[in-house]
């Protein structure tokens, strides 16, 4: 039986089936267009094609969305993603780029599974960055000034925290507080957002069951 | 450690630690200026996905009225199509209203359909609209409707490809106008922040009569503030293409003047700068090629045309002139000096003469730090006073030179050449190639090597080389960026020299050694003191061996201690470094790549050092994968002493501090007191003052350090 409290929630993926659903598509875009961005230029990519390409993509995302089906068992839907982009990267390496990095050798074998993607782990860690860089943009937007900077100025800019609480006219505690604050909703917006993927797994699952 | 950032689990709630660090990285890698530029431009994708469109722009204008008429558009009749290029075409046309001819470039019907494409497109017609210079072609009007166009001055009379072909090389005269006038545009565009990526010849209009010169053409430029010119950047001509625009890199008007230089070469000579057929070829070379040394070897061009190429085409942006202004000045100082030459009452030895003599006046003001190193030269007791020529002898041989040229002449393979005197270098001496060299003052003597030469090496050397008890001073001020000497091809021994880059006001400048192309390579109790640039440079090209550099009881004071340029190969760096101080900002920087191969080897063996270093340890510039270099840097340190910031590597492609990870804890030894405190200040020293190393001169400097308790045990153990 389908959890209710699933269906009345509707994920990110769902929501990307409407290309008519802008802040949908804006979150998408702001989380993942720079991802894919930085990962092309770190194989080589020069910054026009990397652009073109995170475009390709992600128009290629938007046409897939309408009639996509994700299925759990093959991978996150982060993986599909990064699989379009490496496919497009040694595509644009096999037109005559020079590949700076000599990563088109193995591409065929990554392509069969028959060997470990190095660069995955890359674009993992890219991944999670810009998800808690746009988490902390998110999260911004939920805190007065005040309690912001007491956030942004010890655990940011590492400065001590005598100092930054002497500036914001705050007790020593009651920065500790504002910072735990936002560290949370740092990470519940994170949270969320991926959970987004896996609830619609958990949906679809559901459904066939 | 990354692995506990990977994050595919289900479930809400069960994420990793949130750590500080990790926000801090999150934060930076937001800050990154490129990442912010591609959002600002990333096309939404709502804009794609329009309606098909033709791609013949005879469809998207109002047809043709009357006979020879090809079209019109926007109260121009089109008359003429002069040409068709990837991005655009470009017709003859009349405004109407006006009854006045222009030439009307439109953006292809494909393209207009891409917004990116589209807006860069009016932006630099409307930026090229904004320059007011008499050689840059006027911008009349800007359209948009049915296609993104605009109209331009229409030039009769050819282009310089045309006159090229008929002519092949172009007179000296018509050689320093041409470059004048193209130099005036470029400046007048760079200062309104527009870079023309596409200059060569047939982009640049010749009113023959009159010499008139208009740079047109701006097709593909593309505005500092927006680093992609069109969609697809490899349009620019290869053959007329600077280093970094052919690796996809971030330009500036510096890689202007080296496409002007490119189009200059080839008015001076008949040739092009790059031969080969296909992109490929040319690419290649673009890359690998150092065309700064290029030029000097080619006999036939003049030399202060030679310089002025040599200056616009030096591979790294760094080494051109900063900006038009510059070019501009220099041609001037050139064109000068052109007629100069000619004089023929100007024979050569009253010349050297008349110069030696201006040197001294130079040095003599220069008097403190000069005159202070003759004294306390290292290894003279007493410094026998200069001859008021130089010598040179060859141990063993009979004779006396006069200077390097005539001695390496003279000089069979494996000759020691005696130096006494002052040398200054007015030019180049190349040593001759494959000959095994030691150079070093004669007995009681200490010999002063002066560059006084702007933008090239005192002394080239070739072969096995030895130098020892010689002070290299750079004495020239128009902002050098070659070392004093260079060593080529064969193992180099330096022994006991000293190496100032001084101008008269005190301000030093320009690096002092380079080894290229070397295996081994030893610095023994050496003193540098250099500014603006590295210490002592080590370059590769392809096919180079792999460098060992040895450095002991030597003294570094400098920006940046030690650097790596390639320009090929993968050959890999080991440095081994033994009871030695630094005092700079940075101890190695691995330049730019001009070839984007894997990253090449580096290996640091440090032992019993000094080290203050202000900005940091490692610094790698742009075109390094963080990624990659870091698993290829190797790091041993053995009692090592430290005053500054323990560690720091620096990516200035990219602020990703996660690359520490990658490269194995480099320690800089335990903490080193500064303990030095004086009354009055060497400018040379000051920068180094808030550190708290204030030597009142560089033998104080020397002695100060010696004498610091925390480096007593150093000097203890080797007895010195």
């Amino acid at each position: 039986m389908p959890d209710d409290r699933y269906l009345t929630r509707e994920t990110l993926l769902l929501r990307l089936r409407d290309p008519g659903n802008q802040p949908a598509w804006d979150e998408f875009v702001s989380i993942y267009a720079p991802v894919l961005f930085s990962h092309c230029r770190k194989r080589g990519l020069s910054f026009e094609d990397a652009s073109d390409l995170t475009q390709e993509v992600v128009h290629s995302v938007a046409r897939a969305m309408p009639g996509f089906v994700y299925d759990p068992s093959r991978g996150s839907f982060r993986g599909w993603l990064y699989t379009l982009l490496r496919r497009g990267i040694s595509r644009h390496f096999e037109k005559g780029s020079r590949d700076p990095l000599r990563q088109s050798d193995g591409e065929a074998l990554i392509e069969e599974g028959r060997c470990e993607d190095p660069a995955r782990e890359t674009w993992e860690l890219d991944y999670r960055r810009r998800l808690l860089a746009w988490a902390m943009g998110r999260a911004k937007e939920r805190f007065n000034e005040r309690i912001w900077r007491a956030f942004e100025e010890t655990t940011l800019r590492e400065r001590p925290v005598d100092e930054v609480a002497a500036e914001l006219g705050m007790t020593r505690n009651a920065l500790t507080v504002a910072k735990c604050r936002v560290i949370s909703a740092i990470r519940e917006i994170s949270e969320r957002h991926e959970s987004d993927w896996e609830k619609d797994a958990i949906r679809q699952t559901c459904k066939n069951s | 450690m990354a692995n506990d950032l990977i994050h595919e689990g289900p479930g809400p709630g069960s994420g990793p630690e949130l750590s500080d660090s990790l926000l801090q990285e999150a934060f930076l890698a937001g800050e990154d200026p490129e990442l912010t530029l591609f959002l600002a431009s990333f096309d939404r994708f709502e804009r794609v996905g329009g309606e098909p469109v033709s791609k013949d722009w005879r469809d998207c204008i109002a047809p043709p009225e009357a006979e020879g008429e090809l079209g019109r558009i926007d109260g121009h009749v089109l008359l003429e199509l002069i040409a068709e290029g990837g991005m655009a075409v470009v017709f003859r046309a009349e405004e109407q209203a006006l009854e006045r001819t222009v030439a009307l470039k439109m953006l292809a019907p494909d393209l207009a359909q891409h917004p990116v494409a589209r807006h860069r497109f009016l932006r630099e017609a409307k930026a090229a609209a904004g320059l007011d210079h008499e050689n840059a072609l006027p911008v009349y009007r800007v359209g948009e409707v049915p296609l993104p166009h605009f109209t331009m001055r229409h030039v009769s009379g050819g282009t310089l490809q045309d006159r090229l072909d008929r002519d092949e090389t172009l007179s000296t005269a018509e050689w320093f106008s041409l470059a004048r006038q193209a130099g005036g545009a470029l400046g007048a565009a760079h200062a309104v922040g527009l870079i023309h990526r596409d200059i060569k010849p047939a982009n640049l209009l010749y009113e023959e009569r009159g010499g008139r010169l208009w740079l047109a053409d701006f097709g593909i430029a593309a505005s500092v503030h927006d680093p992609g010119g069109n969609v697809d950047f490899v349009r620019g001509t290869p053959r007329y293409m600077s280093p970094e625009q052919a690796r996809g890199e971030t330009m500036d008007g510096r890689s202007d003047l080296f496409t002007l230089g490119a189009v200059l070469y080839r008015c001076v000579t008949g040739r092009d700068l790059v031969a080969g057929e296909k992109s490929g070829d040319v690419f290649a070379s673009l890359l690998s090629t150092d065309f700064a040394a290029l030029v000097s070897e080619v006999g036939t061009i003049p030399p202060p045309q030679r310089r002025i190429l040599a200056r616009l085409l030096a591979s790294d942006p760094d080494d051109r002139f900063p900006d038009a202004a510059g070019l501009l000045s220099a041609l001037e100082t050139e064109e000068g000096a052109n007629r100069e030459i000619k004089s023929p009452s100007l024979r050569r030895r009253g010349v050297a003469i008349t110069i030696l003599s201006l040197v001294s006046v130079a040095l003599l003001a220069a008097a403190p730090l000069i005159f202070r190193a003759l004294r306390s030269a290292p290894g003279a007791a007493a410094a026998a006073p200069a001859p008021s020529l130089p010598e040179i002898r060859i141990e063993g041989l009979g004779g006396v030179y006069r200077d390097f040229a005539s001695a390496f002449a003279a000089a069979p393979d494996g000759a020691t050449l005696l130096l006494d005197g002052v040398f200054v270098a007015r030019e180049t001496c190349f040593g001759p190639e494959g000959v095994a060299l030691t150079l070093r003052s004669a007995p009681g003597a200490h010999a002063v090597v002066v560059a006084s030469v702007p933008d090239q090496h005192a002394l080239f050397l070739r072969g096995r080389t030895e130098l020892s008890d010689i002070t290299f001073v750079r004495e020239s001020g128009t902002g050098n960026v070659v070392p004093i000497v260079g060593i080529f091809g064969g193992d180099a021994f330096v022994r006991n020299c000293r190496f100032e880059t001084v101008k008269p006001d005190g301000f030093l400048l320009g690096p002092s050694l380079s080894f290229t192309n070397l295996e081994n390579a030893v610095i023994d109790r050496c003193v540098f003191r250099t500014r603006g640039r590295d210490a002592v440079g080590f370059g590769f090209n392809e096919g180079s061996p792999a460098m060992k550099v040895t450095v002991k009881d030597s003294i570094f004071l400098s920006d940046v201690a030690m650097a790596r340029r390639i320009w090929g190969g993968q050959a890999g760096l080991s440095v081994h470094w033994e009871h030695s101080v630094v005092v700079a900002d940075t101890l190695f920087l691995e330049h730019e790549r001009n070839r984007s191969d894997l990253f090449s080897p580096l290996g640091f063996e440090m032992r019993r050092c000094a080290f203050d270093l202000a900005e940091g340890t490692l610094r790698f510039g742009n075109g390094h994968d963080p990624l990659v270099a870091g698993t290829l840097v190797e790091w041993q340190g053995d009692r090592n002493r430290h005053a500054g910031p323990s560690l720091r590597i620096d990516w200035t492609s990219s602020a990703e501090s996660a690359s520490r990870a990658t490269v194995r804890e480099i320690s800089l030894g335990s903490p080193l007191a500064p303990p030095f405190r004086g009354a009055e200040v060497d400018p040379m020293i000051a920068p180094y003052v808030k550190r708290g190393l204030v030597p009142v001169s560089l033998d104080d400097l020397i002695d100060a350090i010696r004498r610091d308790p925390g480096f007593s045990d150093l000097v203890k153990e080797t007895g010195q």
